[in-house]
């Protein structure tokens, strides 16, 4: 594949060099996407960072998309009981262009919170109004169009009406988005306004560059402020190649709540508010499998078109999420010819998964060599609610004719009514038996406005250190209840606005 | 994409092959397509950590050595076991009260059914083809919105400063 004029990967990098500019970000999500081509459009000289490749072309070939695109092959998994796999992108555009492409915007009275309880700075909804707009423009955040809505979506939706739920179209990047169903793989027609489509190639137009396949070690420092970083080249083998090392003004880490913690620990950034790696929360998501005796075809159709928001107040929603055959059969409780009978009925089941805003709280810890480890023990409360919650699905989905519904929980029996099914998840289960994922980690460098238990200052800037700022989902100082990369990408672009601000103090 | 290069021992290959037919649906053995599954694992552990590699290896060991021990198998090995008492002892495995031993199984399940149902002939099987379908509506969304979309991917490199247009907001 040729690459855009800016972007380098491995092959162009085969010798140790150092580079120079004004900001360099780690991470091509997002965080750094955005803020990259926010600077870079104002004359401000920025060098992006990025692990994984440059990749534009996408197809449903979902493990070969998990190769490509996904940290380890999405084999990352928290411990604690039950652990908890998640996961995190890893190509130019981040987790964004593997994301479902829901787009909400922070809830206000979490803004609120964040006002009043961490002291943020200037972070009330009127205050956000500008850069969620102006994220919200840039990436085309809509309803879809009714033609791209599969039958899936709209037994949810007719379960969440006939119950008289609270049930609302999803807003999502997209710019008409014909429903291929392939948003965790890359969206294959462009209609997602990931990154790559959208602040990727405008960085660039405005003249950012874009170093792929290379892993940053370590941030450089000078007494207590970053000037610059040093990575290596990942060449296609998984061995590490030239000794790449950018120095810089200013520096960023938006690698996520996950790597940034870690980068900073192994860099010897210390935050005397103990908060550095602390404050994971994960939005732990479950899933059923609901089969139905008519055709479903639920790939045919966009995924979470629509949210089911009725137990918003008890902290989770409903959607409808379709995964292809190959991720079903390996997350199905059951092997052999159970497995073989579930999977026989593949196209006539909806798969629907629970978020949780979290109450649990988790940490990042860095091992010796570096490397991360997630720690997160789900607490009673949040167990609780998502028995709960599974119960209210399993109505919901019953409710408009499921034959049978697969629970997440090992060893589970399989409900055929709703009675039922309240009565299977009232037996109790243990904790570990649930099988539970996510892919929204969130707060492990928190913002703050007092250095004694925030990592970060209101617009990211590291509280013990110069030149230093995180920009990704790590700032969040609780987690939102809401899908999270809008917010992401609105704080990057008010942390952008603040750089641009304060230029003479960051950038000279 | 991170290809590490990794095969499977001959030892773990004679292991996930004996393993197929018990985890997958069972048809895999008549399908002719074990073989083609644990080739499809190997190349998607390729790209997974070295850690994920080892631990996978020492499970898959631990998993076949182990058999020996059990009184009924008369000192055979997981892969030499007939296939009542192979099935018998994955089932062991995966009911374990012992959390590593539960996790083997079901990781090592979750892997090797991945890789099956990934297989051409078996998405046929299910009537899965998402190719078609991606093709047949992205052409749709161009004949229904084409002109809004191409003016759409052209404002995305037009010039809009933040800092004017913040300006102008206040």
């Amino acid at each position: 594949m040729t690459l855009p004029r800016g972007v380098y990967d491995r092959d162009d990098l085969t010798k140790d060099q150092t580079l120079f500019a004004d900001v360099v970000i780690v991470g091509s999500g997002a965080g750094g996407g955005t803020l990259a081509a926010e600077l870079a459009e104002e004359g401000v000289d920025v060098i992006v960072l990025e692990e994984g490749s440059y990749n534009t072309e996408f197809d449903s070939h979902a493990s070969k998309a998990i190769r490509r695109m996904y940290r380890d092959a999405g084999a990352t998994m928290s411990l604690g009981n039950p652990p908890i796999l998640y996961q995190e992108g890893m190509t130019v555009g981040g987790s964004a262009v593997i994301n479902g492409g829901m787009k909400w915007r922070t809830p206000d009275n979490i803004l609120h919170r964040w006002d009043v309880e961490d002291g943020l700075d200037r972070i009330g909804p009127k205050e956000m109004d500008f850069f969620f707009s102006r994220v919200e423009n840039r990436i085309n955040v809509a309803y879809q169009d009714p033609e791209s809505i599969g039958r899936d979506n709209q037994l949810l939706k007719e379960g969440a009406d006939k119950n008289g739920w609270d049930v609302i179209p999803n807003r999502r990047n997209q710019l008409h988005c014909s429903g291929t169903n392939n948003c965790a793989w890359g969206c294959p027609t462009g209609a997602k306004r990931s990154p790559i489509v959208t602040y990727i190639p405008r960085a660039l137009h405005f003249g950012a560059r874009i170093y792929s396949n290379v892993r940053v070690g370590k941030i450089l420092r000078k007494g207590k402020r970053a000037v610059g970083v040093e990575g290596r080249v990942v060449k296609a083998n998984g061995k590490t190649g030239a000794r790449i090392t950018v120095a810089a003004k200013l520096v960023v880490s938006s690698c996520g709540s996950i790597q940034t913690p870690a980068l900073l620990s192994r860099s010897g950034f210390k935050s005397p508010s103990g908060q550095l790696g602390r404050n994971l929360s994960m939005h732990p998501n479950v899933k059923v499998m609901a089969i139905f005796d008519e055709d479903v075809r639920g790939w045919e159709g966009v995924h979470q078109a629509y949210q089911v928001r009725e137990f918003k107040q008890e902290g989770f929603v409903f959607a409808a999420v379709n995964i292809p055959p190959s991720i079903v059969a390996m997350t199905a409780p059951h092997y052999g010819r159970g497995l073989a009978d579930v999977m026989a009925d593949y196209n006539k089941t909806v798969i629907a998964g629970l978020l949780l805003e979290d109450t649990s709280l988790g940490r990042v810890v860095t091992l010796p060599g570096g490397a991360p480890v997630a720690l997160y023990q789900l607490n009673q409360i949040d167990f609780e609610k998502l028995r709960r919650g599974l119960e209210m699905l399993c109505e919901l989905l019953f409710s408009v004719g499921a034959k049978r519904v697969l629970l997440p929980v090992d060893g589970m029996d399989e409900p055929t009514n709703a009675d039922e099914a309240r009565a299977i998840l009232a037996r109790g289960f243990p904790r570990s038996a649930l099988e539970v994922v996510t892919v929204h980690l969130m707060g492990t460098a928190r913002m703050g406005i007092d250095r004694r238990w925030a990592v970060t200052d209101s617009y990211g800037m590291f509280h013990d250190a110069a030149g230093l700022m995180v920009c990704d989902a790590s700032l969040f100082p609780s987690p939102i209840g809401v899908n999270p990369c809008l917010t992401i990408q609105t704080l990057a672009t008010r942390n952008a606005a603040h750089i641009l601000d304060n230029r003479k103090r960051y950038l000279q | 994409m991170i290809d590490s290069g990794y095969k499977h021992s001959l030892l773990a290959r004679k292991i996930l092959v004996a393993m197929a037919p018990i985890v997958c649906p069972p048809e895999i053995e008549d399908q002719d397509l074990i073989h083609a599954s644990v080739d499809a694992l190997e190349a998607f552990m390729s790209s997974c950590t070295g850690q994920v590699q080892s631990a996978t290896a020492v499970g898959l060991y631990a998993f076949e050595f182990s058999s020996c021990l059990h009184p009924a198998h008369n000192g055979r090995t997981f892969s030499q076991l007939p296939h009542d008492k192979a099935q018998a002892w994955f089932e062991l495995w995966w009911h374990s009260p012992l959390v590593p031993m539960r996790e083997f199984a079901k990781k090592t399940k979750g892997l090797l059914a991945m890789a099956y149902y990934e297989l051409p002939e078996i998405a046929e099987q299910l009537d899965y083809h998402p190719e078609k379908w991606i093709r047949l509506v992205a052409r749709r969304r161009l004949d229904l919105y084409g002109d809004e979309i191409r003016a759409k991917e052209a404002e995305n490199t037009e010039a809009d400063p933040l800092m004017a247009a913040l300006e102008a907001h206040r």
